[in-house]
């Protein structure tokens, strides 16, 4: 994760591409392109893979989702742009020409147009999805394991230790989370790692309940009671037989979270909490776009609708996956 | 059927709102986009931009700011200065009425200034006056300041608003912050404090009756919201508005947009008590590395212009000539091998990342640190911006945790406000924690006397000195005062950063 | 019932004072004081010390925290930045978000549940398809975005409703103009949220045994959808409002910065800013409360939704 948002060693020079590398990133997304189309219509791919019926039950399932099928290839495309940005953006997404910093409106040269500093919006939109998914990711891991340790823990010790864990994380989702971001961030500075740690900090609820009310599910089983009898250690326990239980439910509150993770951020961009220029985030683009709405309204838009695209495609996913895998659990 | 019914009762309510005519607008209420809440209208405490600049509207000093800042009579008729410069006497002019119908005397002008002297008052306008030594009130309409020291600035302290002190003894200090009653053009009719205030005019006004019957004083922290609240009408004049807005209203015969030069200094400083920018030849690199004269321009627009001294364009002394010939030039490859030869020498430590840390409530100065750390990396030189709150900034400002920042300043318009708290070793604002005992004593000179050409030769040697010599502060841009408003509001020109100019000795804002 | 009902209430008191301890404990993290900021470039050691003094400042930290909980009980707590009592300054502010967040309500069950209910019933139709089609996009969209398109549009391009402020009380003409616009913003959220829910909710009871049983008996289509499903469907999707209405209190802080809204939430922004820990504290704290007596009034209404519920 630090690796993928190492984000300083992106000024390379005004053009980062040579021809050749062109060549190689236009027929590597060829490649992963077809490989997708082929992955989402030739339904029956992977039924030689007899090894997990769960997992093929939940493929089968998935593949009845159009929706969910359409938002893979895209979140696939927008990884795929993230982790490519250096080779397939036209521009440096910082480098800047101080004789001509102005903006123009989008054009066969700037597919996007160009930002108040002349940047190519384009490149900038396909670097910003590399902070968009490292914060969502990172943030949903840490608001995950929080969250999933104290809800393990509180339901399956129960009584005082439940009482009080759910007490504490009511009280803590009683503070409106924008809020309590907001003094986080205050309290430890900005920088992405205290945005990664603010965002993350807030929500906890949902993971700790959704966790606990597995666990209470699980916990009378037979084969649970059976480790215990043989003396396995609560900690064998949790994490051999609860844990991997409460998986699939867990994935689909990710994928969730991670759409809401991206909102916060770039809600907090908009209160100018957000990730520090020039680094090209999506929601400081947003922000800083308002300024032209009027004269330069593609500023606002293309980075708004890389937010909205993105975050569509992860709740439709989450969608697809919660029918797939098993519904009731997350009611 | 029961549902259907609420349904259709709340869309009738939704199209009749919504298409029911705009409020009227008269031509005698003004609307006024602002750009933060006003929290207290008691003239002696306020610091905060938005609050001075509204109480100068209900209060009126003893002298005020004419055209070009200079100063001319208010309450005050005629003033006289002792020879010494330590005795002022004011002749307080008769029939001076308060809100409240009470007449203004010398006894409320000794009750305001010894309110703001008093320690415990904790008033941030304290030191503006902090030379006064005594006042006597001599009879109702003569009122003698006494000084300690001769103070040159003296006179720009007299123009803080005078409270009716019957009235705040009566009713207490938080009070009067509340329901403020003065002498000035207009008082407070209503405040919904975070949504509006409504001004109505002062008919028994000293001076002159206000053409406006009602001023309505909006707090719109947005401009993004501003600049659509003046596009749709819902106010007539605004005040903050940022560089891409203003270009829309610029070519629109709908709007009038007016500047003013000389409403504060941005500037990027350096901290002189932490490596490495202690070293002249760090900070020499750094601005030469960042185009400063290039981008200045094109960032601020109309919003500013290019600075080579710290002091704005409308004060005395004017020797941007020289400032801005000796200014370092944008040179890349001299910077690239400074800093090159600063790491070979260990003052620029390996792992080293120069933290630029600017306020985020100030857009352009957050643009320039962007384009300025983009310039340093490719000069080699790793850096980060570091936008935050002012009060974070602040206070590790204070603290000297923080090498390069950048500032915005506004003050009163003498260079004594502007340079003594900056460059003085123990003065109140040196964040840059410089010293040198050449500048102290000019400093120190400079306030003694009031001999105006004496003054500003000390003045321009201390600017000479800090600038371009031992590249304390790097001036930027002088911030423009800039007012949008709708074309029918007559007689609305921005000068003073410290006000809003609706009625003010030379103007009295009208609409057609 | 009635014990019940003090017994959530004294909850109260825990969430008092825990949330209070957390916000006093992280605003003692944050760098900064109230003195230097309100002073700015006035600033002067002497004048810093005064204030310091004034506001309290130079107190042992559980000294303030103890004095600070006592002043909000009594309602004395006083503002630093705003020069008035904390409560004062929430009351007034209340009012707006109050009216801001029942509007919003009120649009979105308007909206959301009749389209549930329609999506449900036809499931997998064109209306099914596109209406979830664009809730989902409801709940991808930032709020303040939509916020900023919506003045455009109809305060700009079809200059019809104003564009920012507090026009008055809700039931006034111009009180409710100026809420239109926020409201409408602040519920495409709710709307999206809601709808799915109630899509999801009426699907999962349609498929219950007793349904297929009324159907086979040949009981109407329309009295069963209405009569059977909708009702049990009533629970997940109000426990969805309470959830969605009390986050929404607190979470309509951008929307109340795009339309410049004097509501709690932009007051506690201004508070962090101006480091005003006794505005802090109430305001956020009068956000919990708010919160938690929103829960308490969703689990309420269950009861009458649903009588076989019963609290002990």
């Amino acid at each position: 994760m630090q690796l993928y948002i190492n984000y300083k060693n992106w000024i390379i020079g005004d053009k980062i591409w040579s021809s050749l590398e062109v060549q190689v990133s236009s027929i590597t997304s060829v490649i992963i392109i077809l490989a997708l189309l082929i992955l989402i219509f030739k339904k029956d791919l992977f039924s030689s893979f007899k090894e997990n019926d769960l997992f093929q039950k939940t493929w089968k399932e998935f593949n009845k989702s159009l929706g969910g099928k359409i938002a893979l290839i895209v979140l696939a495309l927008i990884f795929y742009s993230a982790f490519m940005a250096p080779f397939i953006s036209p521009y440096s997404p910082n480098a800047i020409d101080y004789s001509n910093m102005n903006y123009t409106a989008p054009s066969s040269v700037h597919w996007f147009g160009t930002d108040d500093f002349g940047r190519d919006i384009f490149s900038r939109v396909l670097y910003g999805a590399r902070i968009a998914l490292g914060v969502g990711f990172a943030a949903v891991l840490v608001n995950a394991s929080l969250g999933v340790t104290l809800g393990l823990i509180a339901g399956y010790y129960g009584g005082k230790a439940d009482m009080i864990i759910m007490r504490l994380i009511e009280i803590w989702n009683s503070i409106p989370f924008i809020l309590l971001a907001l003094a986080i961030i205050s309290a430890l500075g900005k920088g992405m790692i205290n945005i990664i740690i603010a965002v993350g900090v807030t929500g906890l609820i949902n993971f700790s309940r959704l966790t606990r009310s597995i666990v209470l599910q699980i916990k009378e089983k037979e084969y649970v009671l059976a480790a215990r009898a043989i003396g396995s250690s609560d900690f064998r326990i949790l994490f051999k037989h609860v844990l991997p239980n409460s998986i699939s439910s867990l994935i689909v509150l990710a994928t969730l979270r991670i759409g809401i993770s991206i909102l916060v951020v770039a809600g907090l961009s908009f209160l100018g909490l957000g990730i520090q220029p020039p680094t090209s985030a999506w929601g400081t683009m947003l922000n800083r776009g308002q300024e032209y709405l009027i004269q330069a309204p593609w500023m606002s838009i293309f980075p708004g609708l890389a937010i909205i695209i993105t975050v569509l495609s992860f709740n439709m996913l989450g969608d697809a996956l919660r029918d797939a895998l098993d519904p009731r659990q997350l009611d | 059927m029961k549902k259907n019914f609420l349904v259709l009762l709340f869309l009738t309510v939704f199209l009749a709102a919504s298409f029911s005519t705009v409020m009227a607008q008269d031509n005698e209420t003004l609307v006024m986009g602002i750009e933060d809440e006003i929290s207290n209208l008691d003239p002696g405490e306020t610091t905060i931009s938005v609050n001075e600049r509204v109480a100068s509207l209900i209060f009126d000093g003893l002298v005020e700011y004419g055209e070009n800042n200079r100063i001319v009579p208010g309450i005050a008729e005629d003033w006289t200065v002792s020879d010494d410069g330590l005795e002022y006497t004011f002749d307080i002019r008769e029939g001076v009425m308060f809100h409240n119908g009470e007449e203004l005397t010398a006894e409320d002008v000794q009750y305001t200034y010894e309110r703001i002297l008093d320690p415990d008052f904790g008033s941030g306008l304290r030191a503006k006056v902090a030379s006064i030594d005594d006042i006597e009130v001599i009879d109702d309409y003569t009122v003698k300041f006494t000084l300690s020291e001769p103070y040159a600035p003296f006179i720009l302290g007299m123009t803080f608003g005078i409270v009716p002190k019957a009235y705040v003894e009566e009713i207490g200090d938080e009070e009067l912050g509340r329901n403020p009653i003065g002498a000035g053009p207009f008082k407070l009719e209503e405040w919904d404090t975070g949504n509006r205030m409504i001004l109505s005019a002062f008919g028994d006004h000293w001076n002159k009756v206000p053409n406006l019957k009602t001023v309505i004083i909006r707090p719109i922290t947005e401009t993004a919201t501003q600049a659509m609240e003046l596009r749709s009408g819902g106010i007539d004049f605004g005040v903050n508005l940022d560089v891409g807005q203003l270009d829309s209203f610029m070519n629109n015969d709908d709007f009038k947009v007016k500047t003013a030069a000389g409403a504060g200094i941005n500037f990027l400083g350096f901290n002189f008590e932490m490596g490495p920018t202690d070293e002249l030849k760090f900070r020499q690199a750094v601005l030469e590395a960042v185009p400063f004269d290039q981008m200045i321009p094109q960032i601020f627009g109309v919003k500013g212009e290019r600075a080579y001294s710290m002091l704005p364009p409308t004060l005395w002394p004017d020797d941007s000539e020289y400032l801005k010939e000796n200014a370092v030039k944008f040179n890349k490859e001299a910077a690239a091998q400074k800093f090159e030869e600063l790491k070979a020498d260990g003052v620029i430590p390996d792992d080293y990342v120069a933290e630029i840390y600017v306020s985020n409530s100030r857009p352009n100065q957050v643009k320039i640190a962007e384009v300025m750390v983009t310039a340093l990396n490719q000069a080699g030189l790793d850096s980060e911006v570091n936008s935050m709150e002012f009060g974070t900034m602040w206070d590790m400002l204070g603290r000297g945790e923080i090498g390069i920042f950048f500032l915005r300043f506004v003050s009163d318009p003498d260079p004594d406000y502007w340079l003594y708290r900056f460059f003085k070793s123990d003065g109140s604002l040196n964040r840059a924690f410089y010293e040198n005992d050449d500048v102290d004593q000019w400093l120190e000179d400079a306030r003694m006397t009031s001999d105006q050409e004496e003054r500003e030769e000390l003045y321009t040697k201390v600017l000479r000195k800090v600038i371009t010599e031992d590249l304390v502060f790097h001036p930027l841009a002088h911030s423009t005062q800039i007012y949008v408003m709708q074309d029918e509001v007559q007689g609305l020109e921005p000068g003073n950063s410290l006000l809003i100019p609706l009625v003010t000795p030379t103007a009295n804002v009208y609409k057609e | 019932m009635f014990a019940y009902i003090i017994k959530r209430l004294l909850w109260l008191i825990p969430v008092l004072i825990g949330v209070s301890l957390i916000l006093f404990v992280i605003m003692e993290m944050v760098p900064g004081d109230p003195a230097s900021i309100m002073l700015g470039t006035n600033i002067t050691p002497e004048a810093v010390e005064a204030l310091n003094e004034k506001f309290g400042f130079n107190e042992p930290f559980h000294i303030r925290y103890f004095l600070m909980l006592k002043n909000f009980i009594t309602g004395e707590l006083d503002s630093i930045y705003y020069n008035d009592q904390v409560l004062n300054i929430i009351s007034r502010r209340l009012t707006a978000t109050i009216e801001l967040g029942i509007l919003s309500l009120l649009i979105a069950v308007l909206v959301a549940i009749p389209t549930g209910v329609i999506a449900a019933v036809k499931k997998n139709s064109i209306f099914d398809l596109i209406s979830m089609f664009i809730a989902t996009i409801g709940i991808s969209v930032p709020a303040f975005f939509t916020g900023i398109i919506f003045i455009y549009i109809f305060s700009v391009y079809i200059p019809i409703l104003p564009s920012s402020g507090y026009g008055g009380r809700i039931w006034t003409l111009s009180g409710l103009r100026h809420l239109i616009l926020p409201s409408f913003a602040l519920s495409t959220v709710m709307i999206a949220s809601t709808s799915r829910l109630t899509r999801s909710a009426m699907l999962d009871i349609m498929k219950e045994d007793y349904l297929v049983t009324a159907r086979s008996k040949g009981v109407a289509e329309k009295k069963i959808i209405l009569k059977h499903a909708f009702r049990n469907a009533l629970i997940p999707i109000i426990t969805n409002i309470g959830n969605q209405l009390a986050m929404m209190f607190g979470g309509a802080i951008l929307i109340e910065s795009v339309f410049a809204w004097p509501g709690v939430g932009r007051l506690a922004v201004k508070a962090v800013e101006y480091r005003d820990q006794p505005l802090v504290f109430g305001s956020i704290l009068i956000l919990s409360i708010l919160y938690v007596t929103v829960n308490l009034l969703v689990d309420l209404l269950y009861v009458f939704i649903n009588p076989r519920i019963s609290y002990k």
